[in-house]
């Protein structure tokens, strides 16, 4: 390895994965622009981690951590009768324990929710984010509308992945800030997009969770690498997959848009009459949509040509 | 915890000049401590004070600039908050008095810059409480314990109602008609507060509300503190650390402090709060002062116990700074902080009924 | 019909954007957000500027007087707008 590469956790041995979540310091990553330290005695977790996440760079001892998290084993009998674990963030709990087998999306959701609550320089709103051709694509849409299943079928056509979660929008300059992570897949969707072709890696399936089953899927390298590259947005699409549904795209005015965004950002009530004057400047720089679709086949290609159309 | 950084958030708000010498390691401690003791604003404040902030490392400024941008929203969300209450309540044709939080804000005290505001704090006159509690109910607030035991627990032993809940902004109010539980022993006289009070000025606002004396202030925050649970002791202390800084180097209050402290029946705590804010942050307060206060308390036959309880409330609940002996001495603080405010034959029924009735769901 | 004079209640806490398919308004004293008719909305750009008179908003939106009377009130049911006299 040359000595001016970017070291990345696939660069490290399983051994020294597994020492560096045992250490004081934790398994120190870089999501984007900030650094989580991971803290963990689980031996699934630590696959999982090499799985999902072998292309995020690996941060040194000495860069500052931004958000310290730990996932153990709850102790006592219950380690052989009915595993748990738990998130701590800064030795604080968020959440209540869950079953040792759902580890990996406990650190997804545990990670969600740091970055939900610090990124405070941005209007934060629920939705998928990539980008085509330099300019941003936002899909807002609430839970079971197949955002995420979308967002992986782009992603694997060669769009750039910003989140499949959270979109971070610039209050002082409106520029969207990527945090790439793995997508999150829900029941059928999981087999629905290891069905697509294209290199795909699934992290561990876990079942019976709060969002029935779920397993996340690797994000393109060139994503992860392109992770400090803001963008501007451009369009705002609010999909909705529907069995057996024709595929259906209209345009939707910006005061129509502006209000149905306000339903999907967690911070905009606290940020006052910033967040209103952001969501402004976002609502004009972009056009929205509205989208009904049946399969992947009929929906990727219409986004393509209509985000093919010169900004 | 590391006896090399389990004092990092009280040592760079004494003096900021300590973290000049920081290593990310340390930033990290600190961090983490700010915003376990909600008190990340503070920190980017002295910062700030000091022309610090940018020295600071870019990653850890973004977190304090983030704290910055949430305290003032915090502030603009309150007064806003505070408009639409003066207005509920300026036919009620007595003085509101603001505490805490909001009184730092309103009274623009060093104490309430770049502070999370949470609860608004009101205290009125008893026999205007039930007219303030509907005429804030007319303009949204709702009550949140509809549970008969809480109604009847707070209505019946507190120096509160029990809180009120915006039904659209979530705001939470607390309306109070004293500083101490009665349940507790001590009988302030709340008139006396009342009169005392100062009246302050909000933009856009009616002239209803006041704050109190700054004696009054000091022996509140102090009552606030060492009669509670000390769950916040460390930011609850800094609190009173910015006062006294503040108010303490005028003659008068020197003068004032203690005998009055005397005659509401609430020395102990004052003596307290001047002992342990000199101690954590070595707060300025004029020699005489203090030392009258440390023979005051060195008198007090359970004063060795006490300090060592209360010490460990005064670290941040913190990996880096917490050990299992600090939080059972906080455990045995909690249960003081409910003999402190009940008599025991209430106190134990009380537990009990918390303990196995009433079961409050974990945060999650 | 005597010509009634209309204001903002909260004038410094509006907030306004205004778009073809409707306007949205922010009130920051009551932390609201709320979408607003094209006309509903230029009456609220107006009354930021001044008080202003029913008729002069009416002839300034093309529509009768009664028309934007009734929705003066609407909005003053809403708590945006008030008879300033």
């Amino acid at each position: 390895m040359p000595a001016d590469a970017v070291q990345t956790l696939a660069d490290l041995s399983t051994g020294e994965v597994e020492a560096r979540l045992h250490s004081d310091a934790g398994l120190r990553l870089r999501f984007g622009r900030f650094v989580a330290g991971i803290r963990s005695d689980l031996r699934p977790l630590a696959r999982g981690i090499e799985t999902l996440y072998g292309d995020y760079p690996v941060a040194g001892d000495d860069d500052f951590c931004d958000f310290p998290v730990e996932l153990t084993g709850t102790g006592g009998l219950r380690r052989f009768v009915r595993p748990q674990v738990v998130f701590r963030f800064e030795g604080m709990q968020p959440f209540k324990p869950l079953p040792g087998q759902q580890a990996v999306a406990m650190l997804e959701w545990g990670l969600n929710w740091v970055f939900t609550n610090h990124a405070q320089h941005y209007l934060i709103i629920h939705a998928a984010v990539l980008e085509r051709n330099g300019a941003g694509l936002i899909m807002a849409a609430p839970p079971g509308s197949g955002k995420s299943t979308l967002c992986a079928g782009l992603a694997l056509k060669g769009w750039r992945l910003l989140s499949d979660e959270l979109a971070l929008v610039g209050l002082e300059d409106g520029l969207l800030t990527p945090l790439p992570r793995p997508i999150s897949l829900k029941n059928q969707s999981i087999d629905v997009v290891r069905r697509l072709p294209g290199e795909i890696v699934m992290g561990p399936v876990a079942h019976d969770t709060a969002k029935g089953t779920v397993a996340h899927m690797r994000p393109p390298r060139a994503s992860v690498d392109a992770a400090l590259a803001t963008v501007q947005p451009r369009w705002i699409l609010f999909p909705k997959f529907g069995a057996g549904s024709a595929c259906e795209v209209e345009a939707m005015g910006r005061a129509q848009t502006f209000m149905q965004l306000v339903g999907n950002a967690f911070n905009y009530p606290r940020l006052g009459a910033t967040g209103f004057e952001a969501m402004a400047r976002l609502v004009d720089a972009c056009d929205g949509y509205t989208a009904r679709y049946g399969s992947l086949d009929q929906i990727v290609p219409t986004l393509e040509a209509l985000c093919a159309r010169p900004a | 915890m590391s006896r090399h950084t389990d004092t990092h958030l009280a040592r760079t708000l004494a003096n900021p000049s300590f973290s000049d010498s920081f290593t990310a390691h340390d930033w990290e401690a600190l961090i983490g401590q700010a915003r376990t003791s909600d008190m990340l604003g503070q920190v980017a404040e002295v910062l700030g004070a000091s022309d610090r902030l940018e020295r600071v490392p870019a990653a850890v400024r973004f977190h304090l600039d983030a704290a910055l941008r949430m305290a003032a929203l915090h502030k603009s969300s309150l007064l806003n908050e505070l408009a639409v209450i003066g207005e509920a309540l300026q036919d009620i044709g007595q003085p509101v008095l603001l505490l805490k939080g909001a009184a730092y804000a309103a009274a623009d005290l060093p104490a309430g810059r770049s502070r999370v505001f949470n609860d608004i704090d009101l205290m009125v006159a008893k026999d205007v409480l039930n007219a303030a509690e509907s005429a804030l109910y007319r303009r949204g607030w709702l009550p949140t314990h509809l549970n008969a035991y809480d109604q009847r627990y707070y209505r019946e032993w507190m120096h509160e109602l029990p809180p009120i809940e915006h039904r659209s902004r979530g705001t939470v109010i607390d309306l109070h008609h004293t500083i101490v539980p009665p349940t507790s022993g001590h009988h302030p006289d709340a008139a006396q507060l009342i009169a005392d009070a100062r009246p302050v000025r909000i933009d856009g606002c009616p002239d209803v509300f006041h704050v109190l004396s700054p004696v009054d202030m000091v022996m509140h925050s102090a009552c606030h503190l060492f009669f509670g649970e000390l769950q916040k002791g460390l930011r609850d202390l800094y609190d009173l650390h910015a006062l006294l800084s503040e108010l303490s180097a005028d003659p008068a209050f020197q003068e004032a402090l203690l005998p009055r402290a005397r005659t509401q029946q609430l020395e102990y705590p004052v003596l307290l709060a001047v002992h342990f804010a000199h101690r954590v942050f070595g707060t300025r307060i004029p020699e005489s002062l203090r030392n009258e206060c440390e023979r005051r308390l060195s008198s007090r036959w359970n004063g060795a116990l006490s300090d060592h309880l209360i010490d460990a409330a005064m670290y941040p609940q913190h990996p880096s700074s917490d050990s299992v002996w600090r939080r059972v001495r906080r455990q045995m603080l909690y249960a003081r902080s409910h003999w402190l405010r009940m008599p025991l034959h209430q106190l134990l029924p009380h537990l009990a009924y918390k303990a196995l009735v009433h079961r409050d769901d974990p945060a999650g | 019909m005597p010509d009634s004079q209309w204001a903002l209640v909260t004038p410094d806490a509006i907030s306004i954007r205004n778009w073809p398919d409707g306007s949205v308004v922010f009130n920051a004293r009551e932390s609201t957000t709320t979408m607003l008719s094209a006309i509903a909305g230029g009456v609220v750009t107006v009354l930021m500027k001044a008080p202003t008179g029913t008729r002069e908003l009416s002839a300034g939106a093309g529509t009768d007087a009664q028309e934007m009377g009734a929705l003066l009130s609407a909005l003053a049911d809403h708590g945006i707008v008030r008879r300033a006299g």
